[in-house]
């Protein structure tokens, strides 16, 4: 019972960490059909600014962390994808990797290559004692602030109006479009959310890792855009439950392989996901109604 | 109101609309028809700012629209009900209204429009908070005729609304299009494949054929259908 109480805080943890990053690659995929792999560096540079300003106060760096996140996403959108807006999928795929590559190799420039450690929020890693359970504080922390950002991004995005332009225009552009939406204020949003969901993926991570490297945000954004994949590209529920979904079948995997085999976990987290693909092309969570045709 | 002046619209190669030259007055009510692949979309999709025009000039109340965003030209009253009917599936039906209005930022006359629009459409009022995607195709077509009204536009453009609707309910939606258009009087563009809906609706209809107005028709007329196809010579 114990074992399985740690499984479940621990699949919900990573998962949230997945959820998180997928839902701001969904988010942008199903308004502009750009799978935005410098997602990673957006959670790279939030990683980045927490570090050089945890020393002075922590609440402080995760106010910058969030703000350079979200500069850097608007940045990006305004200088590279605003103009290829309107360009094949896989023009705006390959900018997103040259965006990724430009990024971290500045902050190699800047920082240098190696990874380094900072002391931030490491009293999370403490744990507490739920019946016998030991919990780490950084798990319990990690769900929480996704249940918060997921609930508070679900008012914004069902409750006020430019919620409902962005959720109509991740729907059907062209539709929005031609009902008045604005396409330059309805990405800028999207972008800056998908900062926000950056920089507390990046808040979240160097508290459990203490740990920056110019390369950290790879995984995620691979994680993320797989996760956006199996939950039916262009759903952000969908993209929300397919984070879930990766992060606690990585945890099984890792808790339930025989020890020889655990090196191989993720081969056999994508052979899943291959699996799922084959059963079901439009993800596990598509509802037929969203599978509609596009204008 | 309206004025196209040697319009074409061009995918790759293939020149889909050939200068085409059309003039909607304020108040009228044009009508266009034509077979499959005629250009009767490319062509609302052209006014609407959603294909781009590669020659001739669209003005809309004296200033030239062609080159515009598709948001901008909503904005300045022009909506079009698209082929296909494109609700948000996954948003309500009051969602789906509420975007209607996006182009306008009047808050308590947008609450007004959909309190009006609600009595008007009486099915939508009773699926208000309904998903838009589990509605029956004509209630989706009411629904995407209410959202266009709902940006109170000047030209309202309706591309095929009885597409894959059964006859007794395209029957309601063109009783519904000639209500509106008593009630309110507004410029209209209906782009149809069947020339008889527009009967006694559209102020004069013409025939696009392989790209180009190929002039007025007589709707009263019968022998349409084989015409558009190119399967016999048009009815004089």
């Amino acid at each position: 019972m114990t074992a399985a109480l740690q499984l479940v805080v621990d699949a919900l943890s990573v998962g949230s960490l997945y959820a998180l990053s997928a839902l701001g690659i969904g988010l942008i995929f199903g308004i502009m059909r750009l799978i935005n792999f410098a997602h990673g560096e957006f959670i790279m540079v939030g990683a980045y600014a927490a570090m050089l300003t945890a020393a002075i106060w922590a609440p402080f760096a995760v106010i910058v962390a969030v703000a350079v996140a979200l500069v850097v996403a608007l940045v990006t959108e305004r200088l590279a994808f605003r103009r290829l807006r309107s360009s094949p999928p896989a023009t705006l795929l390959i900018t997103s990797f040259a965006v990724s590559y430009l990024l971290q190799n500045l902050m190699v420039l800047i920082e240098g290559a190696r990874p380094q450690t900072v002391d931030f929020l490491s009293a999370l890693t403490r744990s507490m004692d739920v019946g016998g359970v030991r919990l780490p504080w950084i798990n319990v922390v990690t769900i929480a602030v996704t249940a918060v950002l997921l609930t508070l991004l679900a008012i914004f995005l069902r409750r006020t109006r430019f919620g409902r332009m962005t959720r109509a225009a991740a729907s059907d552009f062209r539709m929005a479009r031609l009902l008045g939406v604005r396409a330059d204020r309805v990405i800028a949003i999207a972008f800056a959310l998908s900062g926000l969901l950056a920089a507390a993926v990046a808040i979240l991570l160097l508290a459990q890792t203490g740990t920056v490297s110019p390369v950290m945000g790879l995984q995620l954004a691979l994680v993320g855009f797989v996760a956006t994949v199996i939950g039916g590209m262009g759903s952000l529920s969908g993209a929300v439950l397919g984070g879930l979904t990766v992060g606690a079948v990585t945890v099984l995997l890792q808790s339930l392989l025989p020890a020889e085999l655990r090196p191989f976990r993720d081969a056999f987290v994508y052979g899943l996901v291959i699996a799922v693909l084959l059963v079901r092309p439009g993800g596990l969570f598509r509802s037929a109604a969203a599978m509609q045709e596009r204008v | 109101m309206l004025r196209l002046e040697g319009v074409e619209v061009r995918y790759g190669q293939v020149r889909a609309l050939r200068g085409v030259d059309l003039a909607i007055a304020d108040g009228g009510v044009v009508g266009i028809v034509g077979a499959n692949g005629a250009g009767k979309s490319s062509l609302t999709l052209a006014i609407a700012g959603a294909e781009p025009v590669a020659a001739g000039s669209i003005t809309f109340e004296g200033r030239r629209i062609d080159g515009l965003a598709p948001e901008t030209i909503a904005r300045q009253g022009i909506s079009l009900v698209p082929e296909g009917r494109h609700v948000f599936a996954d948003m309500t039906v009051f969602e789906n209204l509420d975007l209607g209005a996006s182009s306008r930022s009047d808050r308590g006359e947008i609450a007004r429009d959909m309190t009006r629009l609600l009595e008007r459409f009486p099915i939508l009022a009773e699926r208000r908070d309904g998903l838009a995607g589990k509605l029956s195709g004509g209630e989706q077509q009411q629904l995407v005729i209410a959202r266009a009204l709902m940006a109170r536009p000047r030209l309202l453009i309706l591309d095929e609304p009885s597409l894959g609707l059964a006859p007794t309910m395209i029957d309601r939606v063109y009783d519904l299009i000639a209500e509106i258009r008593r009630e309110r009087g507004l410029t209209m563009l209906i782009v149809e494949q069947n020339p008889e809906r527009l009967h006694g609706l559209a102020d004069r209809v013409l025939l696009l054929h392989t790209g180009e107005l190929a002039g007025e028709i007589d709707t009263r007329k019968e022998g349409w259908d084989s015409a558009y196809f190119g399967l016999e010579e048009m009815p004089a």
